[in-house]
């Protein structure tokens, strides 16, 4: 696989989150109903008392982190490459959290977590994979 | 860092991940949304007064539509839509009598969940069910913490108009009411598990003139709640 084609899948994922983040930051300061699916937990995760950090939506700091990962592969320097892979990596081990708290805690699993949890694992992967090649020259 | 080798700078931002990710579990449990006692809301979200009220109804008993809630009394989602959407539908649906509510326990968080519901029924005896979970909710704690004490319970209760007190209690205390309580998981899960594939709460059903209820996906907002409410009762 090209440096390019790894850069773009990276950059796909990512921006597949910004769509799975940013819904659910939308939807938690909008007050909308997440769209679920059948008897989905969806609202009990949202508004389960683990939603929020000190007052900030857990799916906004999942939004800033994509967005993050998407400028550090932009800007693809090796320390940016570095940069991505260790948010990635942040993310996946707070969305097992997440996870294991969905399961155990809220007994509730929301299907956007899910998919969060989907997108985050390859986007590690990739973007550890560019790290390890280096830059483009 | 430049200069030092791959490894070493992956060893290290991986430590720092990892770091990052400790800091965010901690953060997550010590800086995590409130739903206990802090949020406690002193007076009631919404006037119930003058709406006919029969065991676990609220509303006309001839309204067309009814509007049928699964809930538990420690569930935070519960009490958000108790506070939040509860009371404008009450306003605009209920108390003109279109809508009828009917509570149905499920109380799966754990013993004060039963225990809450204990007390619900046996407000129902005295039609005063619907006052009495509004009360519990602006006053809910932390996860079976054991909040629902006889004496929150006493004070809440002390303050519904036409709510006997000593019968709330006895009545709680009841093989009737004990026994529906216990049963009350199994029941209500059995009847969710018709719409739903994971039975939580709240869940919603909605019922036009007896006919077979069907699920609303309505979340929290009060604008898909009123949609779906004005469709059932076109339909």
């Amino acid at each position: 696989m090209s440096d390019r084609a790894l850069r773009a899948a990276a950059a796909a994922v990512a921006f597949a989150g910004i769509g799975v983040a940013g819904y659910l930051t939308w939807a938690h300061y909008s007050g909308t109903a997440v769209a679920c699916v059948r008897g989905g937990g969806c609202e009990t995760v949202q508004h389960s008392s683990y939603a929020e950090i000190a007052g900030v939506p857990v799916a906004l700091l999942g939004l800033v982190s994509y967005s993050a990962i998407v400028l550090f592969l932009a800007w693809d320097s090796e320390n940016a490459r570095l940069g991505a892979a260790t948010l990635a990596f942040v993310g996946l081990l707070f969305g097992g959290y997440l996870l294991v708290l969905q399961l155990f805690v809220i007994d509730a699993v929301c299907v956007w977590c899910l998919a969060n949890d989907v997108l985050i694992a390859p986007a590690l992967a990739l973007l550890t994979g560019l790290r390890l090649r280096g830059p483009s020259a | 860092m430049k200069g030092r080798p791959t490894w070493l700078k992956m060893a290290f931002a991986l430590g720092v991940g990892a770091v990052a990710a400790i800091v965010l579990v901690v953060g997550s449990q010590l800086l995590r949304k409130d739903n206990g006692p802090s949020g406690v809301v002193s007076s009631p979200v919404v006037d119930l007064s003058g709406i006919p009220q029969r065991g676990t109804v609220l509303g006309d008993p001839a309204a067309k539509v009814t509007l049928i809630e699964f809930a538990d009394q420690q569930c935070p989602g519960c009490r958000y839509y108790t506070l939040n959407v509860f009371p404008s539908i009450v306003r605009g649906y209920v108390r003109p009598g279109k809508v009828k509510i009917d509570y149905r326990g499920f109380p799966f968080i754990g013993p004060d969940s039963v225990r809450g519901l204990r007390f619900l029924l046996a407000a129902a005896e005295q039609n005063r069910l619907w006052q009495l979970q509004e009360a519990l909710y602006r006053y809910q704690g932390k996860e079976n913490s054991g909040w629902i004490t006889d004496d929150l319970v006493r004070q809440l209760a002390a303050k519904i108009p036409g709510l006997v007190v000593t019968k709330l209690f006895a009545d709680a205390q009841s093989a009737a009411v004990t026994k529906a309580a216990a049963g009350a998981e199994q029941k209500s899960g059995n009847e969710m598990s018709q719409f739903v594939s994971t039975p939580q709460t709240p869940t919603f059903l909605i019922q036009i003139d007896g006919q077979q209820p069907y699920y609303v996906n309505v979340g929290f907002d009060v604008g898909q709640f009123r949609a779906a409410l004005d469709d059932a009762l076109k339909g």
